[in-house]
């Protein structure tokens, strides 16, 4: 019985997805992905010259403004 | 996406990269001249993108075949794109075939792959597609020659592992490779056991074919082979690469301090899959991507439907493969988010030279697919035999569907049609558990077809639509080079910007092949005592002395006397982007001094005989010349010259017709 319960791929898919889960850094990557929205990589400014609403929206979702860049990054 | 193919709209990011160095290579090729070194940017500098553009391999020499035939660079590279995208979906077909024996479920993983971010991407990204479709080819022979152990097959994996080798850095694939070697030997011992016996078999008996394959691949990497030789060297700095977010001081030290390889940080610091990719941007807000974004990455709604309704389905090794590799995989690319790179970094070299991780992403889109679609075949296997059953299997149906509805709800900006297929889907398997499963596999293909591609039809229509706003010509009519004596003062492209980012630039130049502004800036690659003067001098000093690109001088101590045009006593007799050939006739002898990058590779010659090469006011060329009528040439000879770009070339060729013939007579 425990065979045919744990022999599913929603069991192995969520042992997978928790290791994933702990290993990675995700407010890292939320820092790394503001700064390369914001341009920083680029052109040096805290800011994107050519992007969209698509840029502000996810701005506004994760919490990263100009403040939270100058004061962790 | 009929705009992009026929070029109305431009490509735009790292395929303009790509773009300018094909379109820069294939003008010098058919001015009859291998191109080494690009005098035109960064007071010139070597032209380190030959060697990760893709240009040897068989498919890319579409370009100047059609340029030949009258099409224009721009056209014929865009065609060269989508030639080698369906290529990739091609050996997808045949890979999903030979995992599934299945020609069914090949179409629709061959959809979905089609369907997904990597043919949008390669307008923007044509590395991930250069990356990628070499890789499906070399596993579709891989599994062929462990099933079938001919000559072709093998010959296949040796062509393919040609082609990566010139497909950017192969960093990408070998790293997928040792992820897939390491999970199939734990999941299939006895499989590896007999492949390796059986390929030791084989070569034991074909060591002839062998040894031609080893050659072939040392051809195919001699190109790379000869820049990390000249990188190796120190003749060339990567403040592009070392420089980022660092003080002046800092950028200086690391520049100098480094030739080839990058700190952990520098590595990480940008380019990782967590930068590049969002979770929100799977589902949601697909509709408003930004054309000239690298970001784009999607893979149609119903792969992930079908992975959700999977959940409760028997697991198989396969399915323990292919969602190993890719959540393996994903931990490398996010950098220093995660330890397992952190690990590679400090225990494999290779690991110490690369950086853009997000580029594993593309290796996500196939696996994933192939995973879906394995999910799919499980799926349409299930057939309920009686009354009950089925009553089961529609209410998991169903059940598993609104638990996908509910995921959804968790994300912004979804677009209408994305739960249009969610709810299509939901009726298709309603009616195939109801009993639908009687009728034949074709129609329910059909079905499963327009699940597939209903979503991402749209968003690529949207795509497009953001995309038309992106106006502009790219340069692409052929040029003869002309030596230009003076460097203009202003940036020529400034009335044309249309660069998301500002040292993309440069390959305006390389496109025109015409002299950019007298300044380095931030580079890829600039010779390493350009780089040093450029530090140490004031910008607009540097700007006007290296204006001109010939100053003459009486002796060491006097002052020069900057040429701006043609003369009895000096004027050019041959120019291209590796060599500049004067005639000279001054009536006392003079130090000749060529304002273009000094490097060890560079050789002068008086009347045809080596002279020595001075390194002038820092970074520059320099020749003594006596009065009288002579000959002064500059020419660029790095390791190996142009011969190790032909013999590549023409390697691949031949590894490629061979593999053909061979797989054509069953050999």
């Amino acid at each position: 019985m425990l065979k045919v319960i744990f022999g599913r791929n929603i069991v192995f898919w969520a042992l997978l997805a928790g290791a994933l889960f702990l290993s990675v850094n995700w407010r890292l990557c939320t820092i790394e992905r503001g700064k390369y929205l914001l341009g920083i990589y680029y052109n040096g400014h805290f800011q994107n010259e050519n992007d969209g609403t698509v840029y502000r929206d996810y701005l506004k979702t994760h919490g990263i403004t100009h403040e939270f860049i100058k004061e962790n990054i | 996406m009929r705009d992009f193919v026929f070029g109305i709209i431009p490509v735009n990011m790292d395929t303009h990269t790509t773009y300018g160095a094909a379109k820069f290579y294939f003008n010098n090729i058919l001015n009859g001249v291998v191109p080494l070194w690009d005098p035109f940017v960064s007071l010139g500098r070597n032209f380190y993108l030959m060697d990760i553009c893709n240009l040897f391999v068989p498919v890319t020499q579409v370009i100047g075949f059609l340029k030949l035939a009258g099409v224009n660079y721009a056209n014929a590279f865009v065609a060269y794109l989508v030639v080698y995208f369906f290529i990739g979906c091609a050996g997808f077909y045949f890979l999903a075939k030979e995992i599934l024996k299945n020609r069914s479920m090949a179409y629709l993983a061959y959809v979905a792959l089609m369907f997904s971010s990597l043919g949008a991407s390669m307008f923007t990204q044509t590395k991930l597609v250069e990356l990628v479709v070499p890789a499906i080819w070399f596993f579709f022979f891989l599994i062929r020659f462990a099933r079938q152990k001919n000559r072709g097959h093998f010959l296949g994996i040796a062509f393919t592992g040609m082609v990566l080798i010139n497909s950017y850095l192969p960093f990408y694939f070998l790293t997928v490779g040792m992820v897939f070697t390491i999970v199939f030997v734990i999941l299939y011992p006895s499989h590896a056991r007999d492949f390796c016996i059986n390929f030791y078999r084989f070569l034991s008996k074909h060591w002839l074919l062998a040894l031609m394959c080893i050659v072939g691949l040392i051809l195919a990497a001699a190109p790379l082979l000869a820049y990390k030789i000249i990188d190796a060297r120190g003749e060339f700095v990567s403040p592009g690469r070392h420089c980022q977010y660092s003080s002046a001081q800092e950028c200086y030290d690391r520049t100098m301090g480094r030739q080839g390889g990058m700190s952990y940080v520098e590595i990480t610091r940008s380019g990782t899959l967590g930068e590049r990719v969002d979770m929100q941007y799977l589902f949601g807000h697909l509709d408003k991507i930004t054309y000239g974004s690298d970001s784009l990455f999607f893979l149609p709604v119903w792969v992930f439907v079908l992975l959700a309704l999977s959940l409760f389905l028997p697991l198989q090794r396969l399915t323990v493969l292919l969602s190993v590799m890719t959540v393996l995989t994903g931990l490398i690319a996010c950098g220093h988010a995660a330890g397992l790179f952190g690990f590679l970094y400090r225990h494999v070299l290779l690991f110490t030279y690369f950086r853009n991780f997000f580029f594993f992403g593309a290796f996500f889109i196939p696996i994933l697919i192939l995973l879906a679609v394995v999910q799919l075949q499980a799926l349409i296997g299930v057939k309920p035999a009686d009354g009950r059953s089925k009553k089961w299997a529609v209410g998991g149906i169903i059940a598993l569907h609104v638990g996908f509805f509910w995921f959804l709800m968790h994300f912004q900006g979804v677009p209408a049609v994305s739960w249009i297929t969610l709810g299509l889907s939901a009726v298709v398997f309603v009616f195939y558990y109801a009993g639908g499963f009687r009728f034949p596999l074709r129609l329910w293909t059909g079905a499963f077809t327009v699940l597939l591609v209903i979503q991402p039809a749209w968003i690529m229509r949207a795509y497009a639509l953001n995309a038309i706003e992106f106006k502009y010509v790219l340069p692409s009519a052929h040029v003869t080079p002309v030596f230009g004596w003076v460097r203009p003062d202003k940036p020529k492209v400034d009335s044309n910007r249309i660069y998301q980012f500002g040292h993309y630039e440069g390959f305006w130049y390389d496109m025109n092949m015409t002299d950019a502004p007298a300044n380095v800036g931030f580079s890829e690659s600039v010779p390493r005592f350009t780089f040093d003067l450029s530090e140490h001098t004031p910008a607009d000093v540097l700007s006007q002395y290296a204006r001109y690109k010939i100053v003459l001088y009486d002796d060491l101590n006097s002052a020069g006397e900057a040429v701006s045009e043609s003369s009895p006593q000096l004027d050019v007799i041959h120019f291209d982007v590796n060599t500049l050939r004067l005639k000279t006739d001054f009536s006392r002898p003079k130090i000749l001094v060529y304002n273009d990058s000094y490097t060890a590779s560079w050789k002068a010659y008086l009347d045809g005989m080596p002279v020595e090469l001075l390194r002038a006011n820092g970074a520059f060329k320099g020749v003594r010349v006596p009065e009288g009528p002579h000959t002064v040439e500059f020419t660029y000879r790095p390791p190996g010259g142009a011969w190790v770009y032909i013999t590549a070339t023409i390697a691949l060729f031949t590894f490629m017709i061979g593999t053909m013939f061979m797989l054509y007579w069953g050999l």
